[in-house]
């Protein structure tokens, strides 16, 4: 037989589409990513991942890796039989995390095709962010003021009303430059002979909120 | 006439040329619509990354942070390191600022593999706290440190 090109792109194609990712896996999962919004009040999210086997022959489960402590994963079983079902319940605990958030889980199987990535994305809204929220002067340095932004990213408007050092040996000065979205917080320090060091605490008017809205730090080193 | 064989090789370059092509077709589709597609944003701007070998011939110490829970900082850690995590941002910020200086590097750690807290962490110190310069991320993170130290 004479081997034509034509019949080796025919060969190389059909053995493309047999090992293509398209291949039928054994574990099915009905999603891969689960998306949220959780404002800024909220504490977790709890993401449901069911999935079947669809093969032939039962496949174990053998490791699920999360990218990040924060994320703690609960499995029903780790052997799935032909034909049964189970899920794969995922809580993401926010902490301190803000914005825009993508939290992975590796799940290995002993069935190859059967392992994936799972993800958690989403976003926690903030009310406010500032930028910087640390302000320094070095030992000796002019005590020249230094401003901090804040840009107020709530759905609703929300006032500035009060900026005060919490702990002393810094001015503080409150600007608004869009009521309810936009301020400037100008921190000076007393002196720069001595290291020292501060907080400026920013109060809003939102209802019932006796705590801070933001924080600002500062240091002279 | 008898067929040179630049003939056929031009035919086999044009064969090879729609193999190419026919397997392009089905690999663009699968990256826009396939189910398990890599994500987008996992590709984002990342912090640079310094390895522990850079890192020693520095010859000044940088300011080391922990990014692992803080469970795992009280069971060890890089000497002198100070635990700064997302799970308690706001409650240890305050340990980090004490330990910085200006100028000084920053080389920011966690688990090692997968974890991606360490590139969280020093993408906040540059984002949001603005200290842009010297924040670099321990290629292999605590991983690394314990290999070394052994």
């Amino acid at each position: 037989m004479i081997i034509r090109p034509t019949n080796l792109v025919a060969c190389a194609l059909l053995a493309s589409l047999a090992g293509s990712g398209t291949a039928r896996a054994q574990l099915r999962w009905e999603r891969t990513e689960v998306q949220f919004e959780a404002s800024a009040a909220e504490q977790q999210v709890v993401g449901v991942f069911p999935f079947s086997n669809v093969g032939s022959v039962p496949v174990r489960i053998e490791s699920v890796k999360t990218g990040c402590g924060c994320t703690v994963v609960k499995l029903g079983r780790n052997v799935i039989p032909p034909g049964e079902s189970d899920r794969l319940i995922a809580t993401f605990v926010f902490g301190g995390r803000k914005g825009e958030q993508r939290k992975t889980i590796v799940v290995q199987t002993d069935d190859p095709r059967s392992s994936v990535k799972l993800a958690l994305s989403g976003t926690i809204r903030e009310l406010a962010q500032v930028r910087p929220t640390f302000l320094y002067w070095k030992v000796g340095e002019p005590a020249l003021s230094k401003v901090s932004a804040v840009r107020i990213v709530h759905d609703r408007p929300i006032r500035i009303v009060r900026a005060v050092s919490a702990t002393g040996g810094f001015r503080v000065g409150l600007r608004e430059v869009d009521a309810g979205r936009q301020y400037e917080i100008e921190v000076t320090p007393s002196g720069t002979a001595e290291q020292a060091l501060g907080r400026i605490d920013l109060f809003c008017d939102l209802p019932g909120r006796a705590e801070p809205l933001v924080y600002i730090h500062a240091r002279v080193r | 006439m008898r067929r040179g064989t630049g003939c056929c090789w031009s035919r086999l370059a044009r064969e090879i040329a729609l193999l190419i092509l026919l397997a392009t077709v089905p690999a663009v589709l699968a990256a826009l619509v396939h189910p398990r597609r890599p994500s987008m944003q996992d590709a984002g701007a990342r912090v640079p990354e310094v390895t522990l070998e850079a890192v020693r011939g520095w010859g000044e110490s940088p300011v080391w942070v922990d990014a692992r829970p803080a469970a795992d900082y009280g069971e060890d850690h890089v000497p002198g390191a100070v635990s700064l995590n997302e799970d308690d941002w706001d409650g240890l910020l305050p340990g980090f600022l004490d330990a910085w200086r200006p100028g000084a590097r920053v080389v920011v750690y966690c688990g090692g593999g997968d974890c991606r807290s360490s590139q969280e962490v020093a993408r906040r110190l540059r984002e949001e706290v603005g200290i842009v310069d010297g924040v670099r991320v321990l290629r292999g993170g605590w991983d690394a440190w314990r290999r070394a130290r052994e």
